[in-house]
């Protein structure tokens, strides 16, 4: 770590030797802060209980500090990450570490662009490669490399990059490299079709770890289920295009990967001692196709879309499992809402077998009225049913001091497939939930937000009830006071934890105070167990029971 | 321009290119080692029967090389709702919290020992734990472990008499862990599918004779040096479980520093 703070610090210097008095004189330095501290209180009740936290380790930090800096044609930036006793890595367990989480230095000449260091950066939507951040998840798999992006003219762009995908303060074996270039265009007479096409591929050579580690499971299994011979490269590619006509939008992304070793975990393994279990690794070919096509105009916005996916599990290194060291992005495909109840169910991307469809529709019905519908359909391809859902809100908004939302949404959720419970005794979910949100601003600065939702269900925790109030004293106070309450439990669920079956208060109370640009929160909590999606990754997470201190600031 | 074509064609070529790794048949490996196969489990979870069916097809290759022991700590470990036991102890839950904290399961570690090419000396993915038992299987012992038990069936009270010898002289601080496991338990355990009621629980650990982090054992040892240990202890009366018939005792010699490598493990059964 040293040598890399060395590195950049050397580069800064550099800079500024190389650009002179002048030019440091220019130089902007900005960063942000943003960190938590979590008490973990024991309740087991609510199934808060047997992760290391809620057993002698109950306090936890997790926080992020970046500083960027900009010297006339350099830039240069650092992240210091801090975690102690954090559940964000693994909701169930505890994690400490401390050190530089990324840096990077950034320079340009003439039009081509360099960078080294950590890099962000995707491929079309992200299906063969995206380096992203999702700090609740404390997922962020940058690339560790370089990276070259040229301006080949006003319409075309290249980039080409190659390095190893971060994993906490290290990086994966392997190596991950790539290219792409991407254009912009106008066609017709009057020059209003426009194009954005673009073409990718990523590259991946894995690391003799990961090899050693596939031929010791490979040998294992029957001989003629035995995948005989694979590569240390694989490749997939690309080509996408976004069309815009007048109203109409079209985009359009087909990726192709070529046989390579992936987890199919539907699939059954026969070892050669006779024995079987569920996942096997097999060597396939995959492709995603995905395309939207919106229309927009006065009033009225409608939005199909669509996604196919095929043995697209595409990793670093094959062995690993859940959402690491995945190198694409698969957008999900579900109406994404705020609301604490019709978001209790989030069908996570299937990697492996998916056909998903939506269609939202927004409708300025005259104008206090929008109504919003959306529907949303996914299966896997053998037309098993994973996710449905219905959902209309129609907002009503006669003047800026009243903001109202009253809607309804269905929901039909395969919990054994997106949350891994024993299919036999995890019936589909099946939901309805009625909706109300209404904020009322009294003044310019004081404000009244009241939400209430109500899930009736008979499957999982049984149904819900959830009421929230938040009071905005602008510029700096809100508080918020909120519960869920389980109103009529399911006892008989095999899946909850002992005593979560019963009518159960999870309450939460907070406060949040902004004094320029930092925000502070302070919270307590009590959460049920459910699906966290951030950023269309998901995970399930353990019940939560504790205060949390959050304080995000930039400068 | 020119020259990121250039670069991109590379990258092609490269891909292109692809050094082929062909799969070796599996060779069985003469050894002196006996491996210990620490699995982070629970009842409540529905994959760690395929960890079981992992574990069986090892202990069916590898035969007594290998000792497997159920860690029922935290995680997932609570029981069902159809359960009649509790597999959870003080003992399963340090291990767990100090080994494995929150691990996702089934997890296993082998030997203690991070894996050649691996980051970390949990191993989640049980495809994977035949192969570095494979490994820790060619690495020759540093010490070997002699066991000796006697049991007054009537009063439950047993000894147990443990003998390390160093067969190469080593420098560092060793510790002795002593674990009991049962076997032959029936209850349940979910799956992928359901609770099964009647699931065959093996090598579940019940307690431990030392600390749950081991007992000093030397400060290092030379060729040839012998210690020995002496542990009594009273097999708890309970209607169900504690059957001396399925008892079993599990002693390894592990590295006192912060990496706790197993050196050599070694099992006996109390009947």
């Amino acid at each position: 770590m040293f040598f890399r703070l060395s590195l950049v610090l050397f580069c800064i210097n550099a800079s500024i030797t190389l650009y002179g008095q002048e030019e440091w004189k220019t130089a902007r330095v900005n960063g942000a802060f943003q960190g938590t501290m979590n008490y973990f209180i024991k309740d087991e009740r609510i199934g808060a209980a047997n992760i290391p936290q809620y057993e002698g380790m109950p306090l936890g930090a997790d926080s992020w500090l970046n500083v960027n800096a900009d010297f006339g044609k350099w830039r240069g930036g650092l992240r210091f990450d801090f975690f102690h006793n954090s559940n964000l890595l693994n909701p169930s367990s505890s994690y400490t570490d401390r050190g530089l989480g990324i840096w990077f230095v950034e320079t340009s000449w003439k039009d081509l662009n360099v960078r080294i260091g950590s890099i962000y950066n995707q491929i079309g939507s992200g299906t063969i490669y995206r380096a992203y951040e999702e700090r609740p998840l404390l997922l962020d798999n940058a690339l560790k490399g370089v990276q070259l992006e040229y301006a080949i003219n006003d319409q075309w762009q290249a980039a080409v990059w190659g390095g190893q995908q971060r994993f906490l303060f290290d990086t994966y074996g392997g190596w991950l490299y790539g290219a792409k270039l991407e254009g912009f265009m106008s066609m017709g007479k009057e020059k209003k079709i426009f194009l954005t096409p673009g073409v990718g591929f990523t590259g991946k050579k894995l690391s003799d770890g990961s090899v050693s580690r596939l031929i010791s499971v490979l040998r294992n299994y029957l001989e003629e289920e035995r995948i005989n011979q694979f590569s240390y490269h694989s490749m997939a590619y690309s080509i996408y295009n976004s069309l815009n006509y007048k109203a109409y939008s079209w985009y359009v992304e087909l990726a192709y990967k070529l046989p390579e070793v992936f987890f199919d975990p539907f699939n059954e393994t026969t070892k050669i001692t006779g024995s079987t279990s569920q996942g096997k690794y097999v060597k396939e070919a995959g492709h995603v196709i995905y395309s939207t096509l919106s229309y927009a105009k006065q009033g009225l916005g409608i939005t199909l879309e669509g996604k196919r996916t095929q043995n697209f599990d595409f990793r670093v290194d094959p062995t690993l499992i859940l959402n690491n060291g995945l190198i694409g992005f698969l957008p999900p495909m579900n109406h994404i809402t705020t609301y604490r109840l019709t978001s209790r169910y989030n069908p996570a991307t299937q990697l492996t077998s998916e056909w998903a469809f939506q269609a939202d529709l927004k409708y300025k019905i005259n104008k206090p009225f929008l109504l919003n519908v959306n529907v949303s359909n996914i299966t896997t391809l053998e037309n098993q049913l994973l996710y449905r859902e219905y959902f209309i809100d129609l907002q009503y908004k006669p003047n800026r001091k009243l903001d109202s939302h009253i809607g309804i949404q269905r929901q039909i959720y395969n919990q054994s497939v997106y949350e891994g419970k024993p299919r036999n005794i995890t019936p589909i979910v099946r939901t309805w939930t009625p909706f109300v949100d209404v904020l009322y601003k009294f003044t310019r600065r004081n404000s009244l937000k009241i939400e209430s939702q109500y899930m009736s269900t008979a499957q999982d925790y049984g149904s819900w009830l959830y009421l929230l109030a938040e009071y905005g004293m602008a510029p700096h106070w809100r508080f918020e006071l909120s519960g869920m309450y389980n109103i009529i439990p399911n006892p008989g669920n095999p899946n909850i934890p002992e005593g979560a079956g019963e009518k159960i208060l999870y309450p939460t109370a907070g406060v949040y105070y902004q004094w320029k640009q930092s925000r502070y929160g302070l919270r307590y909590v009590k959460q049920v167990e459910g699906v966290v999606c951030t950023g269309g990754v998901c995970r399930l997470e353990p019940a939560f029971s504790g205060v949390k201190f959050e304080v995000n600031s930039i400068f | 321009m020119r020259y990121l074509a250039v670069i991109a064609v590379l990258f092609t070529l490269l891909g292109c290119e692809g050094s082929i790794v062909r799969i070796p048949e599996f060779e069985a490996i003469e050894s002196q080692r006996v491996v210990l196969l620490e699995e982070m489990t629970g009842v409540s979870c529905p994959n760690c029967p395929k960890g079981t069916s992992e574990i069986e097809a090892i202990k069916q290759r590898y035969g007594d090389q290998v000792i497997p022991v159920g860690i029922h700590g935290f995680f997932l470990s609570w029981p069902t709702k159809e359960s009649e036991f509790d597999f959870r102890n003080d003992f399963a839950k340090q291990l767990e919290m100090t080994l494995a904290p929150g691990t996702s399961k089934p997890a296993a570690l082998i030997n203690r020992a991070i894996p050649s090419g691996g980051e970390t000396r949990v191993i989640q993915s049980p495809d994977l734990w035949s192969g570095y038992v494979a490994d820790q299987l060619r690495i020759p012992p540093r010490v070997s472990v002699v066991m000796e038990t006697s049991i007054d069936v009537e009063s439950r009270e047993m000894v147990l008499r443990v003998g390390v010898i160093g067969l190469e002289n080593i420098n560092e601080s060793l510790k002795m862990s002593v674990m009991i496991l049962e076997n032959n338990i029936i209850d349940a355990q979910e799956d992928l599918n359901d609770i099964i009621e009647d699931f065959h629980h093996n090598h579940v650990l019940r307690t431990m004779l030392t600390t749950y982090d081991g007992m000093e054992l030397s400060s290092g040892l030379e060729e040839g040096q012998v210690v020995n240990q002496e542990f009594q202890y009273v097999i708890p009366k309970d209607e169900h479980l504690w059957k001396i018939e399925d008892l079993e005792i599990v002693v390894f010699v592990h590295e006192a520093g912060s990496s706790g490598e197993v050196l050599q493990a070694g099992l006996v059964k109390l009947l």
